[in-house]
């Protein structure tokens, strides 16, 4: 059923100009079908145009809408409002941007530089294997490709860094982790060596504490923090 | 595919947290197991200001009159009901660490069915412990009791040993495990011991007599050395994950070493020389 709701939305917003922070409060009716980035693109029609916040794909697979629902980190292109009020059990949300990287303007954040943590966890083959002398091409089989295909639906969107029990600063995430791993698993890749020590560092898994909170916010259903035991593990074959 | 465990177990543990305040909101954002991250920091940061209360108040052993007349204070229905309640953070502190072990080292990924026998061993402990303190004067071998715990805690160990040290390079973070494989058994093995006969506990001679045993100073001195050692990793640990500026970290890491080699030094002393 398609219900009207009247929210309140307190937005964390910010000026680089004249760097200044400060909480602005919006009220609108909408429809309980509609997701929260129809809901901040309804209040730039209709109530502020400068309030800035980002989106691209709107369809969970880009991870560039992530930001703050009243605490937790979440798409707010996958939020439907209908949703967010039975989760949430209200019709007030407050929407903060994610803060791990710094603010450029309102909700939006530089990934750029969240994803310099995770180019660190070299998210590509290293060291591929060459083709075995007797075939053309190496094949996976697909039982060896079910211990880290769920980990390859990663989209990148910082939820679970941000939720995570160490700081951003000093770890460089469960999905810049997970990225290393799910290629330890990866029969093509040659380099383990190299990858172990990335996991080893100081900004690696030794700042993973299975507080399991990626697990919990990840969008994409993704079981972050198994991926990370398998890495404590050495389950990497 | 697609099973995850920590969003399949919300439902069970919701309905603990969400009864607590001030816990709910981090339970329902962050998920069960992050709360339950944070009740393991917090228990260990009470057992290492314990930890450091237990080694200045023995350290006083070098002058059983001025022990014995720190003891009589402390030798108070108050403060056996504390020395009872810290049997709560240790055997939580100890059993979510199992947890966490079997999750990371053992791929046990059932957490309602860990976190039942988390509830349920640790609450058969605490039972146990007030049972003994309420009865008072039973009484056992030293080096019985302390020969039985050093077997269970060294074959814990060396299980654990052989599980996880070829599995990473950090060997500061092996380490740390297998401490914790060590006083797993160790810790709530003492806490039981000396409350077998509580008030033997607090007598200097009986004390000093039972350190004069080369066995027992042994199984003291892996103690002291395992438990500053992972108290230290722990604190270290937090400081790693939360000070982002590199000369306050490395200043707060030098400031936490220099003390832990003072307490090392109290805790060798005592072990060797108090007897």
């Amino acid at each position: 059923m398609n219900t009207r709701q009247t929210l309140v939305l307190k937005i964390h917003r910010y000026s680089p100009e004249n760097n200044q922070a400060w909480v602005q409060d919006y009220q609108l009716k909408v429809s309980g079908m509609l997701r929260f980035t129809d809901v901040l693109r309804k209040i730039n029609q209709e109530q502020d145009p400068g309030l800035a916040w980002t989106s691209s794909c709107e369809h969970a697979q880009c991870g560039s809408c992530s930001a703050i629902v009243n605490g937790k980190p979440l798409l707010l292109c996958e939020l439907l409002v209908k949703k967010a009020v039975e989760r949430f059990k209200t019709t007030t949300f407050v929407l903060e941007p994610l803060t791990v990287a710094p603010v450029l303007r309102d909700l939006i954040v530089d990934l750029a530089q969240a994803y310099e943590r995770v180019h660190q966890a070299k998210p590509f083959i290293i060291d591929p294997a060459g083709p075995p002398a007797e075939g053309d091409e190496l094949r996976i089989q697909p039982q060896m490709m079910d211990h880290y295909v769920e980990a390859t639906r990663c989209i990148n969107c910082f939820c679970c860094a941000q939720a995570c029990i160490s700081r951003p600063g000093n770890f460089l995430g469960p999905n810049a982790m997970m990225a290393n791993i799910v290629r330890m698993l990866d029969p093509k890749e040659q380099a383990k060596d190299e990858r172990l020590d990335i996991l080893s560092a100081g900004n690696g898994l030794a700042r993973c504490h299975t507080a399991r909170a990626c697990s919990f916010v990840c969008p994409k259903e993704i079981d972050v923090a198994h991926f990370l035991a398998l890495g404590k593990q050495g389950k990497m074959s | 595919m697609g099973l995850n465990t920590e969003k399949n177990t919300e439902p069970f543990h919701l309905q603990v947290l969400n009864a607590l305040p001030g816990v709910s909101y981090y339970a329902r954002t962050r998920g069960p197991s992050f709360v339950t991250a944070w009740a393991h920091r917090i228990s260990g940061l009470i057992l290492v200001g314990y930890l450091l209360f237990h080694l200045l108040t023995l350290s006083l052993l070098a002058q059983p009159e001025q022990f014995e007349a720190k003891m009589s204070i402390l030798d108070t229905p108050f403060f056996a009901l504390l020395e009872f309640l810290l049997a709560i953070p240790l055997i939580f502190h100890a059993l979510n660490g199992v947890r966490l072990m079997l999750y990371e080292h053992f791929t046990e990924r059932d957490n309602v069915f860990m976190l039942h026998w988390l509830g349920s061993l640790g609450f058969l402990y605490i039972l146990l412990l007030g049972l003994f303190m309420w009865m008072g004067s039973q009484t056992v071998s030293a080096l019985f009791f302390g020969m039985s715990v050093l077997a269970a805690s060294l074959l814990t160990t060396g299980f654990l040993f052989q599980k996880i040290w070829w599995t990473t390079k950090d060997v500061w973070w092996k380490l740390q495990r297998l401490t914790a494989a060590f006083l797993l058994i160790v810790l709530p093995g003492h806490m039981l011991f000396m409350h077998l006969n509580y008030a033997l506990g607090h007598q200097a001679g009986i004390i000093i007599s039972r350190m004069g045993l080369p066995f027992m100073q042994c199984l003291y001195l892996l103690t002291v050395v395992s438990v500053l050692y992972h108290a230290v990793y722990g604190l270290i640990s937090v400081i790693q994950d939360y000070v982002e500026k590199r000369l306050l970290r490395f200043g707060l890491i030098i400031g936490l070493l220099l003390f832990t080699i003072y307490f090392l030094f109290l805790g060798l002393r005592l072990t060797f020389f108090i007897a």
